[in-house]
């Protein structure tokens, strides 16, 4: 029998319990989602996005991936640039990315940046033709890589979305979900260090998601988690982030708190 | 989390080894009475019937010396004495050998029909060897007592001594066995003849056969006999009593925090015996009261065990009934990155179940034949589930290993045996499908794959083995025929085996052979895996010299080379393919000091180097279960009848990991996922590793039973221990890690 050593996994819980560094906190350049077709013109991620209205990548139409990104304040100016083709024959390499300039936006210690990326999609005939389950599934997955830097660190980045043969195929409109910071509250100051922060989402297709949780500050307990702790390390000005990202559809959604502890 | 939750289990196993400690030296060994009788009191002379027994347990004690005077009288067979008390002043002292005399007042023996005397043990005697019996002679096979593994094994479990063995790997937390470079996969354990999934529990440090059952262990790291199959690593054998019971006899065990237990046997009649055990873990009801309020983290091991043994004996046979039912299990909800539930945790259980029953009958026919069968049916349960991902597998299976042994001349024997076997089960297995082609690959993302299905398939293996003599060189050749029913061919594996008494303290051993495994049933299985999959072989070669320096020291070196090929690895079109290779070479020295009442314990050392292969194209690599320096040193010391105090030390290289040269960040999944140094696969360690454990035993003898209080800790090491390396989230840094703190314990056992 392939056994498991009882004591291995409580050793591995005890090593995975005190993480030095976190990957929440926003010490260095981090990527943290990438929206695939995002609603046009929306700049303030502080207010809840209307997830139906994005419209999905469609064979021989275009496709922006919006990508979001971290840093500390006074992080230099992120490049985006396409990377290696992919090497694996069952997907399509796309590399004609048109990379937009970088937006940033200063939060309370924390650097929020956006990068649009768009490219061109292969047609229904091509796809098909890499990828005969398209013409009867009406979909495929197109694997993009890309290397972003900010001058001091060089991170590939890589990631799929899915291309429909048109929006009448299953699934081109099911699955686009929303999300909401239920607390702390738009601009109410907090009181506590410690606190408990929770998100809702409009999940009506039961999708399965992946929440990430960031800050630019202290230590997030569980960021897996919907509802959780936040440990602020004392008074002053706070960014909190909470992410959404659908395991099979790839949609997304990002909110962004201030948060102020007097 | 967890950690806060150790230490609180650390503090209260501290205040349990202080109480024990401070009843122990409120039980320190009393001097005996005085003989001195100031009292005048003359009187007629008395009859009294004096009772000898031993202190702590309660045992007859039979031609003891009752010293009256001058005269000198004896128990009888029944521990008695009837004795004439004289009407003087005086005592009387009663002697036997191994016990403390005791000296008794006439004043307290007038006027009583009847006496009990309890003599204590003795002062442990360095002078005496305790020798142990031989048994088909093994050329890589160590054999220890449980005598002695209760000296020094971990947790003084019987189970537990493989990891202070030659050629035996370890690692912090690991409890599998990996014996020289192969897998923890390639050994198979036995109670006597009856073939057990594992012979230890995976939480504690508990072999899951009461150690009270059992007279020793056996341990084969190679080169094993043709009697042996299915096995290209090694073979660990628990083998049972097989005398009977002079009293009924009952123990339990309190292990703070881990289990309790309690242990039965009596003789039925004067040729049969009867012997139950059952032990249940505690540590599922203590973890959640230690675990702080406001942790994440729910976690509940258990483990439980059950034995029963019914023994019967006539002057040409014996019978063994045994009956052995274990659990092994772990249920786990705790934050993981991949969870993909708004709680942001990942639901993991694990079950290992199994149960066997086994009559084996040793019959002697006469004019040097016997011959040994035990019949048997186990069943077994391995159930293991991680979030959606499940593996599932169910099996029973019933054989019937029989041996005939016919003894020749100079302890020389001839065995012919064999073994058919019937196994059905099923499996339900979901997990992520390879996908190795893909740089990108990550099992949380990939597709899912299901197989469920049923296997039923026969299989027959026959052996037989022969001693021969070429002047002093008794060489065994053998061979072992098998075909295992869903493998699509027969196997062969021939074995030969030689002694050369150099002189008579110096023996030369070497032996050779190929070993086959049957792959796993979902492995060959048409959906899931490849059919075409056929037995894994391995080559052993092994070379040695034992030497006895005197009848307490004994040394032995050996080295062995192992090649390993058609390995299963997972990849290829159907997930598996047998097209790996493995190879293993190395050296062991083995320093015994044999055991006497005081002083017993070892020193073992093994070099050796394990390199494996994807299949013959590739070039070798260090294998996973490499770890070129493996030294332990263990030991006990009885400092008198009641305390004994004993060490173990290891100290190994770690084993290998890949390095990591970067990472990417997978925005599927929020997650960096590691770009490994693929050009040098396992090119990289954590730094040696070593570790200390103190521990203790003091026996509370009372009349009629005894308390044993156990205390030690484990895990000590001078400055920081390193377990391994673990990298940061985005591996950009790495951190060595300790795993285990040291961890102090508390066992009380009584015996009545």
């Amino acid at each position: 029998m392939r056994t498991l050593s009882l004591i291995g996994l409580m050793t591995l819980l005890l090593a995975c319990s005190e993480p030095k560094t976190r990957p929440e906190t926003a010490d260095k350049l981090k990527p943290i989602l990438v929206l695939v077709n995002p609603p046009p013109g929306v700049t303030n991620f502080e207010q809840p996005l209307d997830g139906a209205t994005r419209p999905v990548p469609v064979a021989g139409g275009t496709v922006t991936l919006q990508f979001h990104f971290i840093g500390p304040t006074g992080m230099g100016a992120l490049t985006l640039t396409p990377g290696e083709p992919e090497p694996r024959p069952l997907t399509l390499p796309i590399t004609n990315w048109t990379v937009a300039a970088p937006a940033p936006t200063e939060y309370p210690g924390l650097q929020h940046v956006t990068i649009a990326a768009q490219a061109n999609l292969p047609t229904a005939v091509e796809l098909s033709a890499a990828w005969p389950a398209f013409a009867t599934e009406g979909f495929a997955r197109l694997r993009y890589t890309l290397v972003v830097t900010d001058g001091t660190r060089e991170l590939p980045l890589a990631g799929d979305f899915v291309v429909y043969r048109d929006t009448g195929v299953a699934g081109a409109t099911e699955h686009l979900f929303g999300s909401s910071i239920d607390y702390p509250v738009a601009n109410e100051n907090v009181s506590e260090t410690k606190l408990t922060i929770s998100s809702s989402l409009q999940n009506t297709q039961g999708e399965p998601v992946k929440i990430g949780w960031y800050v630019s500050a202290g230590e997030i307990k569980n960021r897996r988690a919907a509802t959780t702790e936040w440990e602020l390390p004392g008074s002053g000005d706070y960014t909190l982030i909470f992410t959404v990202r659908g395991k099979e559809s790839r949609n997304g959604d990002l909110q962004i708190r201030k948060v102020t502890l007097p | 989390m967890l950690m806060i939750s150790l230490k609180k289990m650390q503090n209260m196993t501290l205040l349990c080894c202080c109480a024990a400690a401070v009843q122990a030296v409120s039980q320190t060994e009393e001097p005996p009475p005085s003989p001195v009788v100031t009292t005048p009191a003359p009187s007629a002379v008395t009859k009294v019937r004096l009772k000898v027994m031993a202190k702590g347990s309660g045992r007859i004690l039979k031609r003891a010396e009752i010293r009256v005077g001058q005269e000198i009288l004896a128990t009888g067979p029944d521990g008695t004495l009837e004795l004439d008390v004289p009407g003087r002043e005086g005592s009387i002292q009663v002697l036997r050998q191994g016990y403390e005399a005791v000296f008794i007042d006439f004043k307290d023996l007038r006027g009583k029909s009847s006496y009990s005397v309890y003599l204590p043990p003795g002062k442990p005697d360095d002078s005496e060897v305790v020798i142990t019996g031989q048994r088909r002679p093994e050329t890589s096979r160590k054999t220890v007592t449980v005598q002695e593994t209760s000296r020094i094994a971990p947790g003084g479990d019987p189970a537990q001594i493989a990891q202070l063995l030659p050629g035996v790997q370890s690692s912090p937390g690991r409890t599998e066995v990996v014996i020289r470079g192969s897998g923890p996969n390639d050994s198979r354990y036995f109670v006597d003849d009856i073939l057990v999934p594992s012979i230890f529990h995976q939480v504690q440090n508990l072999s899951v056969v009461p150690a009270q059952q059992l007279t020793d262990v056996d341990f084969n790291s190679g080169g094993f006999g043709a009697q042996y199959g299915d096995a290209t690593g090694g073979i660990i054998v628990l083998r049972s009593k097989d005398t009977l019971p002079e009293n009924p006899r009952t123990e339990f065990v309190v292990n703070v925090p881990f289990y309790l237990g309690i242990y039965h046997e009596r003789p039925l009649d004067e040729t049969s015996s009867i012997a139950v055990s059952v032990r249940k873990s505690t540590i599922e009801a203590i973890l959640p009261m230690v675990l702080p309020d406001d942790s994440d983290i729910t976690v509940i091991p258990l483990f439980a065990d059950a034995y029963a043994r019914y023994l019967t004996k006539s002057e040409t046979t014996n019978h063994k009934l045994t009956v052995i039912a274990s659990e092994d299990g772990l249920t786990l909800s705790a934050p993981f990155d991949s969870s993909t539930e708004v709680d942001g945790k990942v639901d993991v259980s694990f079950k290992n179940r199994f149960a066997v029953i086994g009559w084996e009958r040793d019959h002697n026919l006469g004019e040097g034949w016997r011959y040994r069968t035990t019949p048997q049916y186990a069943y077994s349960r391995f159930q293991i589930g991680f979030g959606e991902d499940k593996v599932y597998i169910t099996s029973n299976e019933i054989q019937m290993p029989t041996e005939f042994t016919k003894r020749l001349d100079k302890g020389r024997n001839l065995y012919l045996g064999f073994s058919p076997q019937y196994t059905v089960g099923k499996f339900d297995i979901t997990a992520p499908a390879f996908a190795t082609d893909d740089p990108y690959y990550d099992p949380e993302d990939a597709p899912r794959i299901s197989a469920n299905s049923t296997f039923s398939f026969s299989s027959f293996a026959a052996w037989s083995s022969l001693d021969l003599q070429a002047g002093p060189i008794v060489y065994t050749p053998g061979v072992r025929v098998f075909k295992t029913g869903f493998v699509d061919e027969v196997g062969v594996d021939p074995r030969l085996a030689a002694r050369y008494p150099i002189d008579a303290n110096n023996t030369i051993k070497a032996a050779t052979g190929q070993y086959s495994i049957a792959p796993e049933p979902q492995e060959t299985n048409e959906d899931f895996g490849d059919p075409d999959i056929g037995y894994e072989r391995a080559n052993h070669y092994v070379l040695g010299l034992e030497t006895r320096w005197t009848d307490r020291w004994i040394t032995e070196f050996q080295t062995f080379y192992k090649k390993t090929y058609r390995l299963v690895v997972s990849g290829g079109p159907n997930n598996y393919q047998d097209t790996g290779s493995r190879r293993s070479y190395g050296f062991e020295a083995f320093i015994r000091r044999n055991l006497t009442e005081q002083f017993f314990g070892w020193l073992a050392y093994t070099w050796s180097v394990s390199e494996e292969r994807k299949s013959d194209e590739d070039d070798w690599y260090t294998s996973q279960y490499d770890q070129t320096h493996i030294l332990n040193l263990a030991g006990s010391y009885k400092i008198s009848a009641y305390w004994d105090l004993g060490t173990r030390l290891k100290y190994n290289t770690q084993s290998p990991y890949t390095p990591v040269t970067g990472s990417i960040y997978n925005s599927n999944l929020d997650k960096y996922q590691p770009i490994y140094d693929n050009s040098n696969p396992n090119s990289a360690r954590a730094p040696v590793s070593h570790s200390i454990a103190l521990f203790a035993t003091y026996d509370s003898l009372y009349d009629t039973y005894k308390l044993k209080y156990q205390f030690g800790v484990d895990y000590l090491s001078v400055g920081r221990r390193v377990d391994s390396v673990q990298y940061n989230y985005d591996y950009s840094e790495k951190e060595e890690m300790s795993s285990l703190p040291p961890i102090p314990y508390i066992q009380i056992s009584g015996e009545f």
